[in-house]
């Protein structure tokens, strides 16, 4: 401990952040390289070379949960190391022998995941593939961090909690218990991989939906929020715009967040009063959603020329106003009428990579940008420019993404529902996946994009890790000399 | 920004090192902890019924002895590092 100019300043773990940063950046990579072979995979079959351990249906998983646990699982595990030190003004508890075996045993986790994918290892159930031998890890994993948080929490030099603890809190919780309903199965033997689940029937399509959908609350939506309530106003260097609304925004996403998921059973032999509450729980998500994102855009004021000259900070804001877009959209989408032309089409998927890409991976490297000045104690980043090019690059590739997927799946749905005048369906299903041919070369090259900016942001930041600072010309300072 | 994170001054290496250094009774129960993780992944390894869940072992085994090896190097003093 030494003396500050606030008093004493506590000692913080931060070995284990920055191997969280080294791990979120890896694993982006691996993920979005995967999401662009079976982007073409889709668009080429051939790509999937005949062979099991490569073909679409053993890399999807391996795309989606690298992206999501491993990328965003880091992401969130070191924001949430980093955040919950400095706002509690205490080191994590448990030392750094829980922290690193968080660390391991979390990448452990990752990897034996993964290669039960590749190896036809899965429970089936999407988001939720890991046999029980993976998922039992998990929990043990996952209790650890939840020890180190809690404790760190309950050691806190501060009298109050800041809001971003509580998001990541949330998050923290409500996987545990959506991690343990979802998996709770039986193995076949002690000694090999299959298991089957307690559910069957529509009771196990519902569990899934409660597992799948809350996941995206929970995971890509509450532990996020908690990287923005932070990352957000420290990058600006203003406060948050309403402390209450934060707090309204909380309460208000964690309560009906967990009604949502049946959503994703409208039209099923789910009763139907179930899809209906779940289509009125999401309309009403509108509403705390969109406090959120005017909570987060407001924070910028008096401060939106910062936008001119931090592409960081650009990063940070863009990713709240895909936030807005995509939480929009879902309730749209969660509508039955809307939902019966929308369903089982590339619609979905663009919507997911709308808040995928644009919310949860541009919000990411955000917090990446900011922290790892910080964390290798440099006085900024390598290169501003790179971050300057790695937002455009990567926002022209969401866009490609989205915009193709929206074409793509109405053109879908309208095509499988499309009769001519006899009553008979005007279309073959192959004759759909024929029109879709164009679209998904234009996702597959948004992919792409968004891999090379990927890419930049790694190099950008191992050059920072390095020490490495590039002579350039700071962003916006053609527009200050013309000003003046 | 409320004053919480008013005070989010980064640390100084010499800080990072103190929070960073681990304590001989947690480190013993871990070491124990761990021990157990790698006997039962070798148990696992020569017991599976199929080759992931073979490979399921190697991991846990793998995992357990280098973060025995970890947890030792945190145990020991960290200016030992220096030899």
């Amino acid at each position: 401990m030494t003396q500050s100019r606030a008093g004493v300043m506590p000692s913080y773990n931060e070995q284990i952040v920055r191997m969280f940063t080294i791990a979120s950046m890896f694993w982006g990579v691996v993920g979005f390289l995967v999401g662009v072979v079976i982007a073409f995979q889709l668009a080429f079959p051939a790509l999937n070379l005949g062979l099991e351990w490569t073909s679409f249906g053993r890399l999807r998983p391996l795309h989606t949960s690298a992206v999501i646990f491993a990328f965003g699982g880091n992401v969130l595990l070191g924001t949430s190391l980093f955040v919950v030190q400095r706002t509690c003004r205490t080191a994590l508890f448990g030392g750094p022998l829980m922290a690193e075996f968080l660390f391991w045993g979390y990448q452990l986790f990752i990897v034996l995941a993964a290669s039960g994918y590749v190896l036809g290892i899965t429970g089936g159930t999407e988001y939720s593939e890991p046999e029980w031998y993976t998922d039992l890890w998990l929990t043990l994993v996952w209790v650890v961090y939840l020890l180190i948080f809690l404790g760190t929490l309950m050691k806190r030099k501060e009298p109050h909690i800041y809001v971003a603890n509580w998001f990541y809190l949330a998050f923290i919780v409500t996987v545990a218990m959506l991690h343990i309903g979802r998996n709770l199965s039986m193995p076949v033997s002690f000694l090999g991989t299959k298991s089957y689940s307690l559910f069957a029937g529509v009771q196990d399509a519902m569990l899934q939906w409660w597992y799948g959908h809350n996941a995206v609350g929970f995971f890509l939506t509450a532990g996020f929020l908690g990287i923005m309530y932070y990352f957000v106003p420290k990058q600006a260097n203003r406060p948050v715009y309403s402390y209450r609304l934060s707090i309204v925004h909380f309460w208000s996403l964690i309560f009906l967040y967990i009604w949502a998921g049946p959503h994703h059973l409208h039209y099923t032999s789910l009763p139907d009063w179930t899809q209906s509450l779940g289509m009125v729980f999401s309309i009403m998500l509108w509403m705390p959603s969109w406090g959120g994102m005017i909570n987060g855009l407001m924070t910028l004021s008096g401060a939106w020329d910062k936008l001119r000259t931090d592409p960081v900070l650009r990063f940070l804001v863009t990713s709240i106003g895909f936030y807005g877009m995509s939480t929009f959209e879902g309730p749209v989408m969660s509508i039955k009428a809307v939902n019966s032309l929308s369903h089982y089409t590339d619609w979905t998927i663009g919507h997911v990579h709308s808040g995928a890409l644009g919310w949860v991976a541009f919000v990411s490297f955000g917090a990446m940008y900011y922290m790892v000045p910080v964390l290798w104690k440099r006085e900024r980043l390598y290169s501003s420019r790179l971050v300057e090019w790695h937002f455009w690059i990567a926002t022209f590739g969401i866009v490609l993404y989205i915009v193709s997927m929206w074409i793509s799946g109405i053109m879908q749905g309208l095509m499988w529902r499309a009769y001519d005048s006899l009553g008979f369906l005007q279309y073959s299903f192959v004759e759909t996946v024929a029109a879709m041919h164009p679209y998904y070369v234009v996702r597959g090259f948004g992919g792409v994009l968004f891999l090379i900016g990927a890419l930049i942001m790694t190099y950008n930041l191992i050059r920072t890790m390095r020490g490495d600072v590039r002579q350039e010309r700071s962003i916006g300072s053609t527009v200050a000399v013309a000003q003046a | 920004m409320n004053d919480q994170s008013a005070h989010a001054a980064p640390a100084t290496t010499q800080q990072s090192v103190d929070a960073e250094h681990a304590s001989g009774a947690a480190g013993a129960i871990m070491l124990v902890v761990l021990g157990i993780f790698a006997l039962l992944g070798i148990f696992v390894m020569a017991q599976a019924v199929d080759g992931v869940f073979q490979l399921f072992g190697a991991c846990l085994t793998l995992f357990s002895i280098f973060m025995l090896f970890r947890v030792i190097a945190l145990l020991l003093p960290h200016h030992s590092s220096d030899i």
